[in-house]
């Protein structure tokens, strides 16, 4: 072998154990990563990098954690520093400085049970798969996620069947109350949900019952070709107007929808859906914005739209404006469509829809479950997992690192959760029907109300 | 046939609700809780009220009263079925249905009908009454209030005592109205069967997820979806699962009930009679309300996300219809052929597999794919019993597109394109099959 051949190895010898570093529980090595962690990292502006929390091996209770680097011993290190992978190797940035890696060392009560079973439903499933085997490939564990539609039914009927419920589901939060009553899911209270945003989504009778993982928010999508482009501080009077105009196509809409008219209510005045424990359909707000819409209906300025024909008439430019999901964005993007995203105008309040992740109260992996929660709801998983799926994360932060569109971004500052009130449902379930009475003309706006209220009233006693 | 299918539709739960999800609403349809629809049927009401309260009495007694009238249909069809009509008994039957089912009116009209068990020939004016009654309540306080359901309890029963006495129409094989009629029902029956298919391609072939149709071919025509659904979503191992799952079922349901069929063929009185409608009546106590108490039976013993429980409901689904098919067909078989085979030393239990289990082929072969297909299509057992998503069936993986109505987001276009491919697979097999439908080994021309 040639000297300088013999240089080489000699070189690399020395130097491979460099190449990684150790993770230790307890003292003990369960793990070192070179250059096979980069298959987990995220393309970030200072690189191939990855929090330091995504690498630590869940614990009970983390009793301290501290990192051999070269310029010695770092304790009290912000879990979100990221490992940057530079020239081969590992450096953590800090305060803006990047030190190599020797080893991270945590102390902790080790989970014994490496097995979790979680059930996912509603969309950007594949994507939370992907993210869910990240953790489980990471921390060596056996994670198994499966699609279940309606999920939450379907945890009910376990649940009253004795039978094998999963560790983590995923829900909505028109589910908590009926979860609750069943006793399937248990209180988390006590995970931390700072920087999080949709947590009354999911607070029932004063405690939190899911971490809000992701939502979707009501948007107006507008044909740049027929509208030309909004002015994001724009007015109902201004929507009204656009709609007017014979060359923008008119503005239709799902108007029957009790989850479009939302938005009205809350405009015209309601403070909120459900005050004092009853929910309100005869007020001045409500009345208002009914009697709005059925005049705007009645001379044409507005189109009562069902969602299918609303989407396909948009997309081949028959209707100039609608009112829509985020979720809409990936499909309107996929056939190449030339639109723009504007916020609700002034002064409604776009409904955001919360999807989150709750952990049974039979699971058998409780902590496990908890880590795994607080694994999907960071910063980085959040912001990877959103991009890919068209969805917005619940944390803040995520935010920072995505290119969000202006009109989700005032969605959010000023959107409406839904609540997780069962009252909700009997709203939602009997104004759809009353909308419908009052825009076909079949009945009066006050007389529609007059006898909705009196069928909320009287369920309401046996809603549970 | 009619009696058999007017208790299935009655029943009809899954289409409604998540086509229509009750249907708008009727300005009569304001009850003291609810608003119901056009589409409204007792299920979806039922479920309605038991979906949204804690307690259940409510839904129970509607229940109940939907297994009353069952019940008093199931009567109906029993005693007009003997060779005997017992009129009286039948008129009898109308009393109880107005007196149970037909509120204030039903208690009038119930007392009047009494009359008739003296005097038959007042029961036509009875009749008349009745539904004119119900037409002007109709009319003044809404269909939902004004109309009695006993009504059409009483109509059946006109009919069959009518027919009774006059006997069956005979109809002239050249009778050309009857040829028209003949000719538009089938059109339209043609169109109906066509034009959802249509609509299934359309929307298998949008690169849009919608169902609504403005132009010949889907503006974004792709063939992207069927890509996706065979390539990313697993649909062909999803079909091999349905596949097992209704292949067991088909051949099991004939399996079983052959020999239920060749017992009660055996028995000549009204016993057999009155299994079948105690197989039909326990057939509609079953459904969403048994799932769940199977659930934990099958729990313990261990069968929880396995085809087992799967398999196993559906079967019973099937025995009601393919027991009374079955019958139906044996008793067709001239008794002088079992004279013929005793005469020649055939046993009767060699008779019953030697000589009418090969002649029933046909009708084998008829409750193999009314199982096969029932099997096929099934939503709600593989829904609850199954925890693997890689064994789902295709009714829980198409309903994974869509969710039920009101979904903010159903990917339509997902949706067609595995629905079209179920059907061309649905289609393969009853192609195969349908030689075998309809025809008999007693028949002239069976080849």
């Amino acid at each position: 072998m040639k000297l300088r051949e013999l240089t080489v190895l000699l070189w690399l010898l020395l130097n491979l154990p460099c190449l990684s570093f150790e993770v230790l529980l307890n003292d003990e090595s369960i793990r070192s990563w070179d250059g096979s962690l980069l298959q987990y990292c995220y393309d970030l502006p200072q690189g191939k990098a990855i929090p330091l929390l995504e690498i630590l091996p869940p614990v009970v209770e983390r009793d301290g954690c501290f990192l051999e680097t070269e310029r010695g011993r770092l304790s009290d290190v912000p879990m979100d520093s990221l490992l940057v992978w530079e020239e081969g190797d590992w450096f953590l940035h800090l305060e803006g400085e990047g030190v190599k890696i020797l080893s991270v060392a945590v102390y902790g009560e080790p989970i014994d049970n490496d097995y979790l079973q979680v059930w996912l439903d509603w969309e950007g499933i594949t994507a939370l798969k992907e993210s869910i085997q990240r953790f489980s490939s990471i921390n060596g564990l056996r994670i198994e996620t499966r699609e279940v539609p309606k999920a939450s039914s379907k945890l009910v009927s376990v649940v009253r069947a004795r039978g094998e419920v999963p560790d983590v589901i995923m829900v909505q939060s028109s589910d908590i109350s009926r979860l609750v009553y069943e006793e399937a899911i248990q209180s988390l209270d006590y995970i931390p949900v700072q920087g999080l945003s949709g947590l009354s989504s999911f607070n029932y009778e004063g405690r939190s019952w899911a971490i809000p993982f992701y939502f979707d928010c009501q948007l107006v999508f507008y044909n740049r070709g027929l509208v030309g482009e909004i002015d994001p501080g724009w007015t109902l009077e201004d929507l009204e107007n656009l709609s007017k105009d014979p060359g923008s196509g008119g503005a239709g809409w799902n108007i029957y929808s009790a989850y479009w008219f939302i938005p009205f209510q809350l405009g015209f005045g309601k403070r909120d859906l459900i005050e004092d424990g009853r929910v309100t359909v005869l007020d001045g707000p409500t009345q208002e914005a009914l009697g709005y819409l059925v005049e705007r209906v009645d001379d044409g300025t507005f189109r009562a739209l069902e969602r299918d024909p609303m989407v396909t008439l948009f997309a081949s430019g028959k209707v100039g404006i609608i009112l829509s999901g985020s979720y809409m964005i990936e499909q309107f993007e996929r056939i190449g469509m030339d639109f723009g995203l504007a916020p609700y105008p002034e002064p409604l309040r776009p409904v955001l829809d919360y999807k989150g992740l709750a952990i049974t109260r039979k699971t058998r992996n409780p902590i496990l479950a908890r880590r795994l929660i607080e694994f999907l709801t960071s910063k980085y998983v959040q912001a990877s997992f959103c991009k890919a799926s068209y969805k917005i994360p619940s944390r803040r932060e995520a935010l920072d690192g995505m290119e969000l569109n202006f009109a989700i971004s005032s969605s959010l500052e000023r959107g409406y959760p839904l609540p997780a009130d069962p009252l909700y449902e009997l709203y939602k379930d009997t104004m759809w029907k009353l909308i419908r009475l009052a825009i076909s003309d079949r009945l009066g706006v006050r007389e529609v109300l007059e006898k909705g209220q009196k069928i909320i009233d009287e369920n309401s006693g046996g809603v549970q | 046939m009619f009696t058999i299918n007017f208790i299935k539709f009655l029943k009809e739960f899954t289409v409604v609700f998540l086509m229509t999800d009750g249907g708008p609403p009727l300005v009569s349809g304001f009850t003291k809780r609810s608003i119901i629809g056009a589409t409204t049927t007792l299920d979806i009401f039922i479920y309605d009220i038991f979906t949204g309260r804690s307690s259940t009495g409510i839904a129970s007694a509607y229940s109940v009263l939907t297994l009353l009238l069952v019940a008093f249909v199931m009567i109906l069809w029993f005693l007009s079925s003997r060779v005997e009509l017992n009129a009286h008994l039948l008129i009898i039957l109308v009393v109880a249905a107005q007196t149970t089912l037909g509120g204030y009116t039903g208690l009038v009209f119930g007392g009047l009908y009494l009359l008739a068990v003296w005097k038959r020939g007042l029961f036509k004016y009875i009749l008349i009454g009745d539904i004119l009654v119900s037409l002007l309540l109709s009319l003044f306080n809404g269909f939902l209030r004004g109309f009695n359901a006993a009504t059409i309890i009483s109509l059946m029963v006109f009919l069959i005592l009518r027919r009774e006495r006059e006997g069956a129409a005979v109809v002239k094989s050249g009778d050309r109205a009857l040829k028209l009629l003949t000719g538009i029902v089938l059109a339209g029956v043609l169109i109906a069967s066509v034009l959802p298919l249509l609509v299934l391609v359309w929307i298998s072939l949008s690169g849009l997820s919608t169902t609504y149709i403005d132009s010949f071919l889907p503006r974004y025509f792709t063939l992207d979806n069927f890509v996706r659904v065979v390539g990313e979503e697993g649909i062909i191992s999803t079909l091999l699962n349905t596949l097992f799952v209704s292949l067991v079922t088909g051949l099991a349901v004939p399996l079983l009930t052959f020999q239920l069929a060749l017992a009660l063929r055996k028995i000549k009185n009204s016993l057999s009679d009155i299994a079948i409608v105690i197989l039909n009546t326990v057939g509609v106590i079953g459904g969403m309300h048994t799932l769940v108490p199977l659930y934990s039976i099958f729990r313990t013993m261990g069968m929880i996300d396995s085809y087992f429980p799967v398999v196993l409901v559906y079967i019973s689904h099937a025995i009601p219809f393919s027991v009374f098919t079955i019958r139906t067909y044996l008793e067709s078989v001239p008794e002088s052929l079992e004279d013929q085979a005793k005469i020649d030393g055939v046993g009767p239990v060699a008779f019953g597999f030697r000589i009418l289990l090969p002649l029933s082929r046909p009708v084998l072969t008829t409750s193999f794919i009314v199982a096969f297909l029932g099997a096929w299509n099934g939503f709600l057992a593989p829904l609850l019993f199954l925890l693997s998503d890689s064994k789902y069936t295709m009714g829980v993986k198409l309903y994974t597109y869509v969710g039920s109505l009101g979904s903010g987001n159903p990917q339509w276009n997902l949706f067609g394109a595995a629905a079209t491919i179920n059907l061309l697979v649905m289609g393969v097999i009853f192609y195969t099959f349908r030689g075998y439908l309809g025809k008999t080994p007693l028949s002239e021309n069976y080849e």
